[in-house]
């Protein structure tokens, strides 16, 4: 066996187990970045002796093991001898039963999104702690120089100190959980409508979320808005295939080839949604169900264009926001008829100032009206407004076709 | 994110697939199980029955057959970052005996030349 494919072998050990190991040192050391520490030490030893031994048979045993005796010698070389002694009796007494997955890495997941830092403290913390990536591929995913993800990791870790942010899982897990979600569905929504670069779409993160979700979602099954938001985003996943041509450039909704979809990511959307109404339908759960309307549509025409608009307007009522009324006017014009659908898209102008979908959409509106020289020139406006290629160039040959 | 497919090969006496999994080995899947889920990394997977029914251009043919012993005997999806990832799972499978598990890699649409996927999608 080659070190190249020894490494490859530590690495896919790693983000196994990378997870369960921090957890269960945070709850030793109480202190996740010292724990996030000593698990990339246990990490290079790994990689600097199983190309020698071979990998283990328990390679995720071997990774704790390692990392405790690093623990303790870090106890040991510490000044303070009573503090010493007492933290020892409970690492030697903590290290004894082989850690249950579970609580420790929902207590991670918690602790990585706490709502005192800041949004990309936290995506970055909870993609390098709980997703097992490297702050070299976070840096790719994001387009950003691996430099700027180390800050904010250093940066982040330090905030968990001053912030005094415990490592738990917290009691009321309910109030806590938006901006848990907030960061899963982040990495979901950088995935699958990027907000910069050449790549319309970069189905990894996408992937990184759903684990993440799933993950969530087998540790915290008795809330609603997990299985609402794993449902949202396998039902979104499912669509991937059709979403792009072989160029890489979008193809709308209704101009996909739904045999593409992925009918597997669709069934496990369907049952998660399933889940999340026996509990009770959030924000997430709607939105959900919206995705659901347009999974189970065999053709474009098939949509069920009405139910979605009072899904729409059911999410607005709990979930307020000028993008959610820009959806619920789409939906409107597909029930009701382009007229209706831009008196409420006319309302929205001062709410979303910049915001590139609101000419693309007024521009379709316009478009069914027959009104081609206005539609035209609100395309070329909305191209000005976004910053991905791929966005960009559609909207132009919108345009262009419109010109015509 | 590449999907992986793993056959379950139970090698097994008669009577043991008479008789079904024993307790320890329900236990020992489920435990295997919980740890795909709870990893996010478990798209589907289920047990099958030793039933088995051959259908070819030759007719229908009910088993078992000689080679009964080498039956699938159950299946996971999984979705891995990489083969070595869905290789560490495999190797994680819970096994006794001269049992196996097999793993293939499940083909995705960039795997075919465009001319093919054209076939494929076209009306």
């Amino acid at each position: 066996v080659s070190t190249a494919a020894t490494q490859r072998a530590i690495e896919a050990v790693w983000r196994i187990e990378s997870a369960r190991v921090i957890g269960a040192l945070a709850r030793m050391v109480r202190d996740v970045s010292l724990a996030e520490d000593l698990a990339q030490d246990a990490l290079v030893a790994a990689l600097e002796k199983w190309p020698q031994s071979g990998v283990p048979d328990n390679p995720g045993a071997w990774l704790m093991t390692a990392a405790k005796h690093r623990a303790i010698d870090l106890m040991r070389r510490a000044k303070r001898l009573e503090s010493k002694q007492a933290d020892l009796a409970r690492l030697m007494a903590a290290s004894q039963p082989e850690p249950e997955l579970g609580d420790e890495v929902l207590a991670l997941m918690f602790t990585t999104c706490h709502p005192a830092l800041s949004t990309e403290a936290r995506v970055a913390l909870t993609l390098r702690m709980l997703g097992g990536l490297s702050t070299p591929a976070i840096a790719r995913a994001f387009l950003v120089p691996e430099s700027t993800i180390a800050q904010r990791i250093v940066r982040a870790k330090r905030a968990l100190a001053t912030e005094r942010i415990r490592f738990e899982v917290p009691e009321d897990l309910e109030p806590r959980l938006a901006s848990v979600l907030e960061v899963v569905y982040l990495i979901f929504n950088e995935g699958y409508a990027a907000s910069a670069g050449d790549d319309w779409m970069r189905p990894a993160l996408c992937e990184d979320a759903l684990r993440l979700g799933r993950t969530l979602a087998s540790l915290a099954p008795r809330l609603s808005e997990v299985h609402g938001l794993v449902a949202l985003m396998e039902l979104q996943a499912a669509r991937t295939p059709a979403r792009t041509d072989r160029d890489g450039n979008p193809i709308l909704l209704a101009d996909q080839d739904r045999r593409r979809w992925d009918r597997l990511l669709i069934a496990r959307g369907l049952a998660a949604l399933e889940r999340a109404k026996q509990l009770g339908l959030g924000a997430y759960g709607l939105q959900a169900a919206i995705a659901a309307e347009h999974a189970r549509a065999p053709r474009a025409e098939d949509t069920d264009w009405v139910r979605i608009a009072a899904l729409y307007e059911t999410l607005a009522r709990i979930q307020p926001s000028p993008v959610v009324e820009l959806n619920r006017a789409v939906a409107i014009g597909m029930a009701f008829g382009p007229e209706l659908a831009l008196r409420h898209v006319e309302q929205l102008t001062d709410a979303l100032p910049g915001y590139h979908l609101l000419p693309s959409v007024r521009a379709d509106l316009l478009a069914k009206l027959g009104r081609r020289e206005e539609a035209r020139a609100e395309l070329e406006h909305a191209a000005t407004l976004t910053s991905n290629a791929r966005e960009r160039d559609l909207l132009l040959e919108r345009a262009r076709i419109l010109g015509r | 994110m590449p999907r992986f497919m793993l056959f379950m090969y139970p090698v097994v006496s008669d009577e043991q697939y008479e008789q079904g999994p024993s307790l320890e080995d329900v236990q020992a899947m489920s435990k295997y199980n919980d740890e795909l889920i709870k990893a996010g990394a478990l798209l589907a997977g289920d047990g099958l029955a030793p039933d088995v029914t051959r259908v070819s251009v030759n007719g229908v043919v009910d088993g078992p057959f000689s080679e009964a012993k080498e039956l699938v005997g159950g299946y996971w999806i999984l979705q891995a970052k990489d083969p070595e990832e869905a290789l560490e799972w495999a190797k994680r499978v819970p096994l006794s005996g001269e049992s196996f598990v097999e793993l293939r890699r499940i083909y995705e649409a960039e795997d075919f030349s465009e001319e093919i996927q054209a076939v494929a999608y076209k009306p």
